[in-house]
């Protein structure tokens, strides 16, 4: 299909840096796939429990979104969703931080749940 | 260890003449209609993980040449060819089914990005709720509305719903082999519509995101 | 941006894509990969108990596969 990584753009806007990564982390990503380590249960444990929580949470948005878009809730009660899922997202990124893991660390190995969002 | 690319068709087909990771052979483990890559290796591949990635990806796509393929996650390691046929009878009439959703069809990737948005880092946290959804719903409705053309071109869509700050959208596309040329003037045009927006359209890859049915 | 810029960019974006791909996605065959599928398949129906049908499906259903041709 293609020689090098550059065919496989099809169109590209005047700045390709915004879309371009950080090497070195997606460097480390691969690397510790290839390297599965076995002993890092408690990390492995940590991404799936924190994966699912993300999973919820982002249902959970989802579902809060489409009742908001679908209208008749009064102010107060649109704050009330707005203030819990900003207080959903930053415990979750806590949690991220505390367990030290990254959004692309999530989602990673869920097979077809990953696809029920 | 055995490293497995893809899950394909066709076992009586020769295998195409790339090498695996860190040269190794290709070997196929047949089940039935189905055909597993593999390779066979002492120890893990020492080779820069980058290179292993495009040498996955390489033998995944000159698979595709001549019959449809499953491509399999990156790291997938299997004791044994037993331990790779087990799985394959287990799973054939959904294998057997994806391989048909997949067939003579492709991935196109298409991210959309708020050059402005992605710019002024950090986020400032919203000053209340309603900005909060406020915001979360102008995000939703721009990438929709870049999504909506685009998976109407499209045999099967998918997109992801977290999004980082200043993105708009972060989508596959399964899409029929010779309609990968339109797809990419319909991401020109709409790029063309929408300066707002940065768009970017990658492709075509092996059809990772639609390897599972939505909703199973 | 100079011309060697640009090709490194081009590099780092396919990659970007490639690995969101490889890395998250594809067939899943249980064996050596971090989280094994047993654990995930009590998860699995858990959330299913949870999200309602409507929830996924992205595009109008393509026609179930037919097989092509050779």
């Amino acid at each position: 299909m293609s020689d090098s990584p550059a065919d496989k753009l099809l169109t590209t806007p005047a700045d390709l840096d915004p879309f371009a990564g950080d090497v070195a982390r997606l460097d480390d990503a691969v690397t510790r796939r290839i390297h599965a380590d076995p002993d890092n249960v408690e990390r492995g444990l940590a991404q799936l429990v924190l994966t699912i929580v993300e999973l919820l949470r982002q249902l959970m948005e989802r579902q809060a979104l489409r009742r908001v878009e679908a209208g008749g809730l009064d102010d107060e009660t649109v704050e009330r969703l707005g203030r819990t899922l900003m207080a959903l997202e930053a415990r979750m990124e806590e949690l991220k931080q505390t367990f030290d893991l990254r959004d692309e660390d999530l989602n990673l190995n869920l097979g077809p749940l990953g696809r029920l969002l | 260890m055995i490293w497995v690319y893809a899950i394909c068709e066709r076992p009586e087909l020769r295998l195409p003449p790339v090498r695996g990771l860190a040269e190794a052979p290709l070997e196929g483990i047949a089940e039935g209609a189905l055909l597993a890559v593999a390779s066979r290796h002492e120890r893990e591949p020492e080779e820069p993980a980058l290179d292993a990635l495009w040498a996955h990806e390489r033998v995944i796509e000159a698979l595709m040449a001549d019959r449809a393929v499953l491509p399999l996650r990156f790291g997938t390691r299997m004791p044994d060819a037993d331990a790779v046929r087990t799985p394959l009878a287990a799973r054939r009439e959904h294998l057997l089914e994806a391989l048909d959703r997949v067939r003579g069809r492709v991935e196109l990737a298409v991210r959309a990005i708020q050059p402005e948005a992605v710019a002024a880092a950090p986020a400032a946290p919203a000053a209340s709720g309603r900005e909060y959804l406020r915001a979360r719903l102008s995000i939703r409705r721009s990438g929709a509305s870049l999504h909506e053309p685009l998976a109407a071109l499209a045999v099967a869509a998918r997109h992801r719903p977290d999004l980082a700050p200043g993105e708009l959208l972060r989508a596959s596309y399964l899409v029929e082999q010779p309609s990968v040329a339109g797809f990419r003037s319909a991401v020109e045009r709409l790029q063309r519509e929408h300066p707002e927006a940065a768009l970017l359209c990658t492709g075509p890859w092996p059809a990772y995101s639609f390897v599972e049915q939505a909703g199973e | 941006m100079s011309t060697r810029h640009r090709v490194a960019a081009q590099r780092e974006v396919a990659l970007v894509d490639l690995i969101d791909r490889l890395l998250a996605g594809g067939v899943v065959l249980g064996g050596d990969i971090t989280l094994s599928i047993a654990d995930v398949n009590l998860v699995d129906l858990y959330l299913r108990v949870l999200i309602t049908p409507s929830e996924e499906l992205e595009s109008p259903a393509y026609p179930p596969g037919k097989a092509r041709p050779a």
